[in-house]
């Protein structure tokens, strides 16, 4: 293959200082290449707080074992990852793709000035704004629906997707592109009327419109492209063959829907999707077992479907949470509201491994996690690394990005 | 064809008064459909004859006058369950059932035009009881004065809420409330000062919000003099509101958007300021003006007809009102959310900005796919219609009349000739059954010129 403009364009990835909104140099995307020739970011919310310690156990720290003498995952149950940090054994699926350098850990991210309501801290994460909505009220708006604002709507199609029936996070939520949601590909593919294709449906806005009717032409136009976009989707869902098969799980069938949307060739960016129930005040054991598993067998099958079809570069995961717990477990065999955890890259063009500081379980603020990297540089660095965008505008002021995170 | 839509007349006084039908410019179906989506959610073919009939100032004041619906009340059963239970979901398909049902759908929409604009939500006031209370005024009392809506803002639980009223101290007044009350509320940028707001901040501290109940302690209200405008007083939170009432920006900022949601998107100055003074003049009660304005020559403009884009709402709750039949409301709102508006989880303080912005790809799909559920019995949202009664032509009719007859029963009449065509020929294929009949109206809705208001 030759070296394409896009590959040229990424070939310097300093930043300019420029204070324009998008990076001129990712002006190519306005001539619309397919959309997995654009990088691609997926968020992946784990709502409720993830306990954070035991997703990636210290392995030889007494302080761990001190505070969990229940819950605490023995040292020779953890999947190797670091040699100070493994990784819970519900997580085994990941392992192949840690060892091939793909899965990136940055430790002890979070809040400055953390705050256990799950509500305000959320909040936080979703506006990157440590007074959350408090500053700016009902007007907040949330750092993807920020970024994109800037991406703004392409060929008729807005540049992220929520995937999920639930309402939709304050974190999508920006200033003028509404993020449509969709619950399965299948859904967002246009029915055909009875006794006739959807073609017909597409003919008719395809009609000539009375000249005083001057608002009908353009929504034939934004019509016409979503039936375009409908066609390719239904194509893809027909043809869709996973390289790996998802599980059939919630999350498994969330990036089953990404996957199918990404293979129709929607110019999308940025897809959001949930998983909750990370609150484990009690018998966290088998609860955080269960969300671990249905977490990694869907990562598993979604990094390895991608990959064997040669996308795997191309698309990057993040996942976070909005607290890590109590370093020390509660009466009640489960973990209360915490501070900083670890946040998890996988794809893409992360350098595997682990990044930021190990958690320091000698030194903790009231019993929790110490923030050690500021969360906004996290997506300073997703921002600018990945989607090549300046992370300025968008977050509101200046985060230096992680270095040798992404490569 | 007579273009019996005129361009808006330049005086504004002109512009306000009565549309008169005249042989160039007759007073036809198109006109009372018009009304009929705008000043509340379209309707059937029989509502528009009637409009028609009635004539502009009738038609107008039969609408914005209808009595409350008392049939309504069946929905409130099992309310109190609901209100316990937090399940936002429920309490939006309460208030689309409303909508869909209601003989005076006029209240409906201006509740929606006030939810739009105090625009609070469910997202982080997180109580069903308290959302519902602020809309159930909003539907009660929307037709009357915006003045005592605006100060019942000011202490309303999920107002408190959602503008951090319920965290503000006299030690600490938080600010955001006063601010989008001068900003969003009422005056809009440029009308006010920074010191004003913080000093109207302190006049509506006192508040806190238990079990989605506002509670007044007046220990934490600020009673000390405050200057607000250039006025100096130991203001409350109703004075408060009166002061930004009573500011010489308040009726062009409401009237224009008043105007912007019924009427056009970019009302001319003159209109604004015209619909400005009658608002003023009617101490800010809606009724009077929104009689007004459902009759006038401005609301019949070129300029305005169908020049809106329907809002989810509109268009979906518009193609069911025509359709006639049952609908189970939680799916309905399911497609809203799919469309892009959840009820009572607006995406910020600034409502739903609306517009061409309403479609893109995902949209539009949701939209259409919305049109073949609620054009088949049965379906998500568990159906029941008698298409072959809707359009009461009997089987052996020619295609031409059946789509015709879809068309008026849509309020549809802006069709042009290829378009007509195209479904004349699509209908020959399809028969006069239920099947074929459901099948046409589903590619009626789903025409572009369908989501046009």
């Amino acid at each position: 293959m030759t070296l394409s403009r896009r590959e040229f364009l990424w070939g310097s990835l300093a930043v300019p200082a420029a204070r324009a909104l998008v990076d001129p140099r990712w002006a190519w995307s306005l001539e619309g290449p397919p959309a997995l020739d654009s990088r691609v970011l997926v968020v992946l919310q784990l709502s409720g707080g993830n306990d954070g310690l035991n997703f990636a156990p210290p392995l030889d720290d007494d302080l761990y074992r001190k505070a969990r003498p229940r819950l605490g995952i023995a040292k020779n149950r953890c999947i190797p990852f670091h040699p100070m940090i493994g990784l819970h054994p519900e997580l085994a699926p990941l392992r192949a793709i840690a060892d091939r350098g793909e899965l990136a850990m940055v430790s002890s991210v979070g809040v400055p000035k953390p705050d256990r309501s799950h509500f305000k801290s959320m909040e936080v994460w979703h506006t990157a704004k440590l007074e959350g909505t408090e500053a700016t009220g009902g007007r907040a708006s949330g750092w993807i629906g920020r970024t994109a604002d800037a991406l703004g709507v392409r060929e008729g199609a807005a540049p992220a997707i929520h995937v999920g029936s639930t309402e939709q996070p304050l974190s999508l939520i920006g200033e003028k592109v509404v993020i449509p949601s969709v619950v399965s590909a299948e859904r967002a593919v246009a029915q055909a009327p009875l006794g006739g294709n959807a073609a017909a449906l597409a003919e008719l806005a395809s009609s000539p419109h009375s000249s005083a009717d001057a608002l009908a032409a353009r929504l034939a136009d934004a019509a016409r492209a979503a039936y375009s976009f409908s066609d390719r989707l239904q194509e893809a869902v027909k043809s869709f063959q996973p390289a790996v098969p998802y599980p059939q799980t919630g999350l498994g069938r969330k990036f089953r829907t990404i996957a199918q949307i990404l293979e129709a060739g929607f110019p999308v960016r940025i897809f959001h999707l949930e998983l909750d129930g990370f609150d484990t005040h009690a018998n966290q054991e088998a609860a955080h077992n269960a969300l671990l598993s249905e977490l990694a067998g869907a990562l598993a099958a979604f990094h390895g479907d991608l990959t064997k079809r040669g996308h795997g570069e191309k698309v990057l995961t993040f996942a976070f949470s909005e607290f890590g717990r109590r370093v020390k477990e509660n009466a009640s065999g489960g973990t209360d509201h915490g501070a900083a955890g670890p946040v998890l890259l996988l794809g893409g063009t992360v350098r595997g491994g682990l990044h930021g500081q190990l958690p320091n379980l000698a030194r903790l603020d009231d019993g929790d996690l110490v923030m050690e990297t500021d969360f906004r540089r996290v997506y300073a660095t997703v921002l600018a690394r990945w989607l090549q965008l300046l992370p300025g505008p968008i977050l509101e002021g200046e985060f230096a990005p992680l270095e040798k995170l992404i490569a | 064809m007579h273009e019996p839509f005129a361009p808006i007349p330049a005086d504004p006084a002109e512009a306000l008064s009565p549309y008169v039908s005249s042989a160039g410019a007759p007073w036809d179906i198109r006109h009372g459909a018009h009304l009929l989506r705008r000043a509340g959610f379209g309707g059937s073919a029989e509502e528009a004859a009637a409009a028609v009939a009635a004539g502009p100032e009738a038609a107008a004041r039969a609408l914005v006058r209808a009595p409350e619906d008392a049939g309504l009340a069946e929905l409130d059963e099992g309310l109190e369950t609901l209100l316990a239970f937090e399940q936002p979901m429920r309490l939006r398909a309460w208030w689309v059932l409303r909508m869909v049902r209601t003989k005076a759908p006029v209240r409906e929409k201006v509740g929606l035009f006030l939810h739009g604009h105090f625009a609070t939500g469910y997202r982080k006031v997180r109580s069903v009881r308290a959302m519902h209370r602020q809309v159930r005024l909003f539907l009660d009392q929307g037709l009357g004065s915006f003045r005592s809506i605006a100060r019942a803002m000011a202490s309303d639980a999920a107002m408190l809420v959602f503008l951090d009223g319920a965290r503000s101290e006299r030690s600490r007044p938080n600010e955001n409330f006063a601010r989008e009350l001068m900003e969003l509320f009422t005056l809009g940028r440029g009308n006010y000062s920074e010191a004003d707001i913080r000093e109207a901040a302190r006049a509506f501290t006192g508040w806190r919000v238990d079990n989605g109940a506002a509670r007044f302690r007046a220990t934490s209200f600020d009673a000390k003099e405050k200057t607000i405008f250039g006025k100096r007083d130991a203001f409350n939170a109703e004075a408060a509101v009166d002061l930004c009432v009573d500011h010489p920006a308040c009726a062009p900022f409401l009237a224009r958007k008043l105007l912007q949601f019924y009427c056009m998107p970019q009302p001319p100055d003159p209109l604004v300021d015209a619909f400005a003074q009658k608002l003023a003049a009617s101490n800010f009660e809606f009724a009077p003006v929104l009689e007004t304005l459902f009759a006038s020559r401005a609301f019949y403009s070129r300029e305005a007809h169908r020049s809106m884009v329907k809002s989810p709402v509109d268009f979906a709750i518009g193609a069911l009102r025509a359709l006639g039949g049952r609908v189970a409301g939680a799916s309905l709102s399911d497609w809203l959310t799919a469309m892009g508006q959840s009820l009572f989880d607006p995406p910020s303080v600034k409502g739903w900005d609306g517009g061409p912005a309403w479609i893109h790809a995902a949209t539009w799909i949701a939209r259409v796919n919305f049109a073949r559920d609620a054009t088949l019995a049965g379906g998500s949202m568990d159906r029941e219609l008698d298409t072959v009664a809707l359009f009461a032509l009997g089987d052996s009719i020619e295609a031409a009349a059946r789509v015709d007859r879809a068309l008026d029963v849509l309020l549809l009449r802006d069709v042009a000739a290829p378009t007509r065509e195209l479904l004349i020929a699509q209908a020959k294929t399809l028969g006069a059954g239920e099947a074929g009949l459901s099948s046409l109206l589903h590619r009626i809705i789903a025409l572009p010129e369908y989501h046009i208001s």
